[in-house]
């Protein structure tokens, strides 16, 4: 355990600005994650609004190039990005987003181009001492505010300086050098993170309860209007399409961002959709998250962030289908 | 009429079958927001819980559209009985230009005009709840006309959570109804049209390096989400040409003529792309509801895009949308008032 | 340092203004040979995102020719082109790609005059404006 005066802050992050750091930084409304020194710093912030996926697992990436010429085609695979980058200021939810997408991402045979840029960042997380949003929930789906799950170090704000504290052996290379911290911090800092884990209303989810059948999706669904942004904003979500872009002559494949929200999604090649309406597709939703994922992974796909409660323009809110799931399942 | 006589009435005609089902709004978990509700005569109660309020920011003949939309599963014949919602002032011109353009016939829509004198932004009104309340449970929060009300105490005026495109309405009562749910409201002063462009003309006044530098910081932020796209009631084509996110099951030839125009990458030049194409079929139909801007999750100022093109068409050709059904929709008939104007051409 | 030479594509309607180019062509009325030329059916076929397109992967300016209006080969294609690009042309302007790179200039078949001086005319205004700002890499 580390302390860290919140003065020396800057230096501490100058040094580690010789790598590409990432800092919550305040971009017109909205937080952000940036490199450090493009934006004004905001470390006062609820939480970003795009995950912190987007810097290990970009909107969109070029995979290979191809090229046509006399004697045949050349392939040429791009170069892995071997950039090393520290992110700062990570929400614990974020950052457990990002554990549940390594498991997606690293199953046999693990994705290069996210591995290339996951083995070469290390995450410092940013514990909540008052959870942000009224929306969130990350007590409910088995995570708290002082989470340390896919973290490399953990700061908590005592006030006038920091607690830092070593996860992993990555983070325990980027705080060498930093002061001990004295008992009284890390008793102050224990005390932060359970009032802070009070604070949260915690109700039970059932995932046993989900019914296939049940009349409620096809109630939630019809107000949904597809656009997608709970997924994109997901920290866990990770589904992604191929597409070919260019000519037969010279283009490139190129992986972007795509949501199951849109018919598009999972529509077959002889035209038939298993994912017509939009109650399926709904339904999908919260049975990969609460569900299939538990039974696989054994953990809700779920950080319990709370940016689709926030951000749905209809109102569709996950906390309040899981709580009548569990109450029709009584 | 008043509002319990409109519930009345909208009961009755969901009892006796006249419409399909009813869509109003409702109070949800999201204080700053109150949502769509569908209303058939399997939840009757919830009529009880319509809310007409300055909480009602959603654009409701979006779910004209969806209904339409819905794949039916086979042997299910399609329930042609007209839909009922609540519109407000400038949804109702949503309802014209889709008549205008043949995607609804009159008598599919049974419309409660709602005037109104601003609706509040859910995205301000979070923002300054966070920043002068200390409170995580908003159960002592009130918003209504006069402001914002925490445990009976204002912490914010109406003018500070207003939405943005309310302050620069045109148009406060519905130019489309078959009832009222109360008495129609003073329309603003002419000199408001004025007001609607200044912050485009402020714009404009920038030299062309400027402008590019602001576009270019604001459609970095985009991600492709299309929710500005899918919350539009008048993007409703079946399969849109600037997004592959509805592709419509075809036979193998007209796969193959699928052209792409708009690239699908997420960088700079390809939001813009998609941007101007989107700003460009939305040319003399945008009724400027301000959902896209609204719903957008990283705040770009869309609006910008879609009241400079409107400004446009309404300097050159006098137009407007939305306001009367029978006329042509002004893109696809031809005069030549557009080579009248110098700033036009040359 | 090489000199920076105006990429122009211009769009060109079948009936009046590509044979006006080619007429220009057999009258050997020189023109500056910064444009490079596709040709449609008809100026109306031109879709905004056409333009765009065009602006995006690299040109530097953009020409669409067509009928004068009342003489179009399909009656009033030309007319909703104007209508429509007359719109485009502002919005353009609003982002930052200036009004002088994207011109809309009726050529008929008989002026191969009137068309080397059209592309005069665009070719000197973008190269007074400079390279476009931001282009793809292929």
């Amino acid at each position: 355990m580390f302390s860290v005066d919140k003065k020396k802050l800057d230096d501490l992050l100058r040094a580690w600005a010789k790598d590409e750091l990432y800092v919550p930084c305040k971009v017109g409304d909205i937080t952000s994650f940036e490199v450090y020194g493009t934006h004004e710093i905001d470390l006062d912030f609820k939480n970003s609004r795009v995950p912190i996926k987007r810097i290990m697992f970009p909107e969109s990436e070029t995979l290979y190039r191809y090229e046509s010429f006399p004697e045949g085609y050349k392939i040429e695979p791009e170069e892995l990005d071997n950039q090393k980058r520290i992110i700062f200021g990570a929400r614990p939810c974020d950052c457990a987003g990002i554990e549940r997408i390594d498991k997606k991402f690293y199953q046999d045979p693990a994705d290069p181009y996210y591995d290339a840029r996951r083995k070469n960042t290390i995450i410092v997380g940013l514990a909540c001492n008052k959870p942000p949003f009224f929306s969130c929930f990350c007590t409910s789906v088995g995570l708290s505010p002082h989470s340390t799950v896919g973290m490399d170090a953990l700061f908590t704000d005592l006030g006038d300086k920091y607690l830092a504290e070593s996860i992993t052996d990555k983070g325990k290379e980027i705080l060498k050098g930093l002061d001990e911290a004295p008992e009284d911090e890390i008793r102050k800092a224990k005390e932060l993170h359970e009032k802070a884990d009070r604070l949260l209303e915690r109700f039970e989810i059932d995932n046993s309860a989900m019914d296939f059948d049940a009349r409620i999706w096809e109630k939630e669904a019809q107000r949904c209007i597809g656009c997608g942004i709970c997924t994109f904003l997901c920290p866990s979500c990770s589904c992604f399409t191929i597409e070919n872009i260019g000519s037969t002559r010279k283009g490139k494949m190129v992986r972007i961002w795509e949501t199951c929200q849109f018919p598009a999604y999972s529509i077959e090649a002889s035209g038939h959709n298993p994912r017509p309406n939009r109650k399926e597709r709904v339904r999908q939703r919260f049975f990969d998250k609460y569900r299939y994922s538990f039974d696989k992974f054994g953990e809700f796909d779920c950080v319990g962030c709370g940016r689709c409660v926030d951000l749905c323009p209809v109102n569709i809110d996950v906390r309040e289908i899981m709580v009548s799931v569990k109450e029709a399942g009584r | 009429m008043s509002e319990e006589e409109m519930k009345t009435k909208i009961r009755d005609l969901l009892v006796e079958g006249k419409i399909k089902f009813f869509v109003g709004y409702e109070k949800g978990t999201n204080p700053f927001l109150a949502r769509p509700v569908m209303i058939s005569d399997e939840n009757l109660e919830k009529v009880d819980d319509l809310e007409f309020s300055v909480l009602c920011s959603n654009n409701l003949t979006l779910y004209i559209i969806e209904d339409r939309k819905k794949i039916l599963p086979r042997g299910v014949e399609r329930d042609e009985r007209p839909i009922g919602l609540v519109v407000k002032g400038c949804d109702s011109r949503a309802i014209n230009v889709l008549l205008q353009e043949n995607m609804i016939k009159r008598e599919d829509v049974f419309l409660v005009g709602l005037p109104c004198e601003g609706v509040v932004d859910p995205n301000k009104a979070r923002d300054v709840w966070y920043k002068r309340s200390d409170r995580l449970n908003p159960e002592d929060l009130e918003i209504n006309e006069k402001g914002m009300f925490v445990n009976g105490e204002k912490i914010a005026d109406f003018d500070e959570i207003e939405a943005d495109r309310c302050r620069v309405c045109l148009h406060r009562n519905p130019v489309a109804h078959d009832e009222l749910v109360w008495d129609e409201v003073e329309e603003p002063k002419l000199e408001t049209r004025e007001k609607r462009y200044e912050k485009i003309r402020e714009y404009e006044s920038l030299s062309p390096e400027k402008k590019w530098d602001f576009w270019k910081k604001e459609l970095s932020k985009c991600i492709r989400c299309y929710s500005c796209k899918n919350i539009c009631p008048l993007c409703y084509c079946e399969e849109c040409s600037l997004a592959k996110d509805q592709l419509q099951a075809v036979s193998p030839e007209e796969k193959s003529r699928r052209v792409l125009w708009v690239g699908r990458e997420v960088d700079l030049l390809d939001n813009l792309s998609y941007h101007l194409n989107r700003a460009m079929h939305l040319a003399g139909r945008c009724i400027d509801c301000g959902e896209c801007e609204r719903s957008c999750p990283v705040n770009i100022p869309l609006r910008l895009l879609y009241n400079e093109v409107e400004k446009n068409i309404y300097e050159t050709f006098q137009y407007e949308a939305g306001i009367n059904p029978d006329e042509e929709p002004v893109l696809t008939t031809f005069g030549s008032e557009e080579a009248r104007n110098e700033e036009c051409f040359l | 340092m090489s000199e920076w030479e105006p990429k122009i594509l211009a769009f060109l309607c079948n009936w009046c203004s590509y044979a006006g180019a080619d007429l220009a062509g057999v009258s050997r009325i020189q023109y500056p040979s910064n444009i490079r030329i596709i040709r449609v059916m008809c100026s109306g076929r031109v879709n905004p995102s056409f333009v765009i397109r065009a602006f995006q992967e690299g040109a530097d300016g953009v020409l669409v020719g067509g009928c004068h209006p009342g003489d179009c080969h399909y009656v009033e294609g030309n007319l909703y082109a104007r209508r429509r690009l007359s719109m485009l042309r502002q919005l353009l302007d609003f982002v930052g790609i200036e009004k002088e790179r994207f011109l809309v200039r009726w050529v008929s078949a008989s002026e191969g005059g009137k068309f080397a001086d059209v592309v005069k005319e665009i070719t000197e205004q973008v190269r007074k404006l400079g390279p476009i700002k931001e282009k793809w890499e292929a």
